[in-house]
Parts: C-alpha cells; sequence; structure tokens
C-alpha cells in the first residue's frame, strides 16, 4: 500500500488498468474454461443417458424373452409371479390354476395401483393374457387376471 | 440546493466557521461533526488557509505538458522550498502556482470524498482577493495579509518582535473577521465558486463509492454473492452432470451384472447389449397396454360394480348401480377428453339414479 501511495498518479493509472486487465483476463479465463467443461459433460450426460435408456430397454426385451419360457410351465410361471407381486405393495388373494388357465387374484385400495400392477407384469412377462376383471369389494377393489 | 462554507479562523483551533446557505446562519463546528450536519448533495466549500499551501507567482506555459510546467516550477523554487518536493502536490491556477502537502490533501480528500456532498476546496486567499481586495483581516490570533500579491497568515505574538512585518502588518489597519468574511462575502462566493481553483479531486475507495451510490451493505454482499454465484455456477453444474453421468453409468453397470456376473462393461454399452440380445428370441407375442381407467376413481369408484376387460376383443365393460344421472351424464360427455370411446352402452335411470353398462374400446 505504501509502495503504491509513491507511486506517480500516470503510474498508478496504469498499474490500476493493469491490475484490472489481469482479474478481468483471469475471470475470463476460469470462467470460459469451466463453461467449456460444464458443456462437455452436458453432452456426456445426454449420452450416457441415451445408452442406459437403450440398454434399459434391451434388458426388459431380454427379461420378457426369459420370462416367456415360463408360459409353457404354470406352476414355475405361479412362483415367478408370486415372488413378483411379494414385492409390490398389494394384497395378493390367490394365484391358482383353473381349466388351464392362471387366475391371479389381487386386492388393493385404489384402481391406479392395480393398472400399474397390470403395466408391470406387461413389460415384465410376455403372458397371453385372455381377461382383466375388476370388482368392487366394500372399499377393496379386487383384479381378476386370466393367463392362458 | 443548500451551499455550505468552512473556514479555519485560528488554526489551532479544532473548529471551523461554518456558513449555511439556507438559514444564513454561521457556527463553530469540530471537522467531524460535518458528517451529520452537512445535508445530502449538497455543495460544500472548504476555504483552505493559506498557510497550509504556498503561492508563487508562475507564468503557465499553455504550449508544454502540466507535467513539463511541473519540472519548470520545481526548477525556479527548488532552492527556496524547504521541504522535500516530492512530498509536495502542485496546482496551477493562472499566473499562480500552489504546492501543498500530499499528505494533507490526500487525507482531506479522503474524507470529503466519503461523505454524501459536492465538495470543493479552494485556496482563501483566491476568493478573498477577488471579493474584498488587497484585505488586512484579523483572525484573532493571526492576520491575515498579502504582500506583493501573495497571502500570509502571521501569528501576532511574532508580529511583536520583528519589526519589519509590523509595519507591514499594523493591526490598527486590518478589519475583524466577522466583519470581512460576513454573510454578503460568503454570498458573493456561492455565485461564482466554481470560477476558483479547486484542490479537490474524489478519493475513489469503496467506502467514498459505497456512500455515493448510496450502497448498503447488505446491497454490496448480495452483488459479490451473486458474482461468485455466477462465477462458481459453471463448475457446480459440471458436478451435477459428472454425479448424474456416474448415476446412469452404475445403472448400465447393474444391468450388465444382472445379466451375467463375469461381464466386463465395455466402453460401448449400446453395441454390447445389442450382442447379449442376440442369444434371446426377442420377438413380442403379447403386447397389452391397458386403457386410461384411473378417470373412474374421479367420477365414484363408489358406484361402479365391476370392470371386465377382453382383451382378445379389445373392450371393456364398465358394470354400475345407482350413480346419480347427472354425474354419468359428466362423465359421458367428458369420456373424449380422457380418449375413451364409447361403443355401446344400456342404462335403466329411476328417481335421478341410473343403472347399467357401458362399453369402451382399448
Amino acid at each position: 500500500m505504501n509502495f503504491f501511495s509513491k507511486l506517480q498518479s500516470r503510474e498508478k493509472l496504469f498499474l490500476s488498468i493493469m491490475i484490472f486487465l489481469v482479474i478481468t483476463v483471469a475471470i475470463y479465463s476460469f470462467f470460459s474454461k469451466h463453461l467449456y467443461q460444464s458443456s462437455i459433460s452436458k453432452t456426456k450426460l445426454e449420452d450416457t443417458y441415451s445408452d442406459y435408456k437403450y440398454v434399459l430397454n434391451r434388458y426388459r426385451q431380454i427379461e420378457k424373452s426369459i420370462n416367456s419360457k415360463l408360459n409353457s410351465d404354470k406352476s414355475k410361471l405361479s412362483a415367478s409371479l408370486e415372488t413378483f407381486l411379494l414385492s409390490k405393495s398389494i394384497q395378493i388373494f390367490s394365484i391358482k390354476e383353473d381349466n388351464n388357465d392362471l387366475v391371479i387374484d389381487l386386492e388393493s385400495k385404489n384402481l391406479s395401483s392395480l393398472t400399474n400392477i397390470i403395466n408391470e407384469l406387461n413389460s415384465k412377462y410376455d403372458l397371453p393374457i385372455k381377461k382383466i376383471n375388476f370388482y368392487r369389494n366394500n372399499d377393496l377393489i379386487k383384479l381378476e387376471i386370466v393367463v392362458d | 440546493m443548500n451551499y455550505y462554507i468552512a473556514h479555519n479562523i485560528n488554526l489551532d483551533s479544532d473548529f471551523l466557521e461554518l456558513y449555511e446557505s439556507s438559514s444564513g446562519k454561521f457556527k463553530k463546528v469540530v471537522i467531524d461533526d460535518l458528517i451529520d450536519l452537512l445535508e445530502t448533495d449538497s455543495t460544500f466549500i472548504y476555504l483552505l488557509p493559506c498557510s497550509k499551501y504556498s503561492s508563487y507567482k508562475y507564468n503557465y506555459d499553455n504550449s508544454l505538458t502540466n507535467t513539463v510546467n511541473e519540472i519548470n516550477f520545481i526548477s525556479n523554487i527548488e532552492d527556496i522550498v524547504v521541504s522535500d518536493i516530492s512530498s509536495q502536490k502542485i496546482y496551477f491556477n493562472k499566473n499562480e502556482a500552489y504546492i501543498i502537502d500530499k499528505n494533507f490533501i490526500a487525507n482531506l480528500n479522503t474524507f470529503l470524498s466519503n461523505l454524501k456532498i459536492i465538495p470543493f476546496i479552494i485556496p482563501e486567499h483566491t476568493v478573498i482577493r477577488d471579493i474584498l481586495g488587497d484585505i488586512k483581516i484579523d483572525l484573532g490570533d493571526e492576520i491575515f495579509l498579502f504582500n506583493e500579491g501573495m497571502p500570509y497568515r502571521l501569528l501576532k505574538n511574532i508580529l511583536k518582535s520583528n519589526i519589519e512585518i509590523q509595519n507591514l502588518s499594523n493591526p490598527d489597519q486590518s478589519s475583524s473577521y466577522k466583519e470581512s468574511l460576513d454573510k454578503s462575502f460568503m454570498v458573493a462566493l456561492i455565485d461564482k465558486f466554481d470560477l476558483y481553483p479547486n484542490f479537490f479531486k474524489f478519493n475513489f475507495s469503496l467506502s467514498s463509492i459505497k456512500s455515493h451510490l448510496r450502497l448498503s451493505s447488505a446491497y454490496i454482499s448480495t452483488f459479490i454473492l451473486s458474482i461468485c454465484l455466477i462465477l462458481l455456477l459453471p463448475i457446480i453444474q459440471t458436478n451435477v452432470y459428472e454425479r448424474d453421468i456416474t448415476k446412469y453409468e452404475d445403472g448400465i453397470n447393474q444391468i450388465f451384472k444382472s445379466l451375467d456376473k463375469n461381464i466386463v462393461q465395455s466402453a460401448k454399452p449400446r453395441k454390447q447389449i445389442d450382442l447379449l440380445a442376440d442369444n434371446f428370441n426377442m420377438s413380442q407375442k403379447n403386447n397389452l397396454t391397458i386403457p386410461n381407467i384411473n378417470f373412474i376413481e374421479r367420477f365414484g369408484i363408489e358406484y361402479i360394480d365391476s370392470i371386465e376387460i377382453n382383451v382378445i376383443e379389445s373392450n371393456a365393460n364398465i358394470y354400475f348401480s345407482n350413480i346419480p344421472s347427472s354425474q354419468l351424464n359428466i362423465f359421458l360427455t367428458m369420456s373424449e377428453t380422457f380418449n375413451i370411446s364409447i361403443i355401446n352402452q344400456e342404462i335403466d335411470t329411476s328417481d335421478n339414479k341410473s343403472t347399467g353398462y357401458i362399453t369402451i374400446i382399448i
């Protein structure tokens, strides 16, 4: 500070301009560098997300292909469906075979959770579904899925 | 606009004689009191005592730069100036030059720069000579006088021991400062204060800029914080992107691990999953899309007895009983809004209650 006060006014002006320019260039370099890095990261994120969606979609297809082999064996299919449905927040009323069909009875308090279960089953299993019936049972809604 | 004129009557005293144009009154104040006394945006004129600067006759050469004029002036006075010339600030005005201690004028400029006023620092003799002419003023302990056009403030004690100066500054021929520097003098000064040399130079500092731009500390803090945030935003954004990239890469990795624990994920996951998928039969035999039936809950699930979806025939029967007819009519009217196509309906209505079923396409 003492050094600065001893300088001539034109030297002070020159030094101030130089300091200002150095700081401006430093801030610009810092900002542009990180902006560039951010732009690269964004592109990479978009690519990775696109890859993830593609891989996930292919995985579901593979999973469905593997599970489609269960259609020929109703008891194995029944066990697999029970394992899957137990992981969901709905009540399994029964899963039983009836005249070579597999009848799945489920219960829930709302319709939307039951429709979600049907869509999830559809994406995971290649089920030849014949019928889907909803019945109101007092406060609960009962879902019956008949698989051929 | 309000004008204030401050003048040092006695240099040994801490008090300033302050004149305020709006009231037309004089008062004695301490310099630190000016911070509270002066009205915002008013003009403040400080008459700098001639004992704080030295005046010299100098013919300013307009054909030369200010720096060259300074050099020429210094070479003329170097032998007669006692103090180090580098510690002095030089001002030129018409055919006069003034030198003043750099630290003194810098401190004064800093102090006045921090006030929310329009300050002027005018050498007192230029104003007195212009308005009152060649006059001797009794300032109490001191006498103000001109000798060959140059101003002096002399202590009366010194006068008594120096006959040569005594003749020059006979106190009997002087007028008191109250008579000389009266209200009419101040009014005359206010009329043309901008014609006199001004030693004031705004001192740029954070506190002076803050004061003049009326910036509060909270505003400055917010401004600095905003700048920092703007500068840090790309870094924060990059970190968020990198975190999400890691999340999706982990997701891809988990998918591959779930398919084969021994698999090593390559840099091209699409190609890798396609190669794996080639080992499976990917033809989709059964693809069912459940129609949007959740809207039924909005119209009253308590009236719905059952919904039968026939996948093979791609339709669904919705059975209901004792639903209020008005409610059913709203449902039937708004069904298209929910992309529901009704192809058949069997409804019995009595006492504004409806029972029956409708068939929709799925």
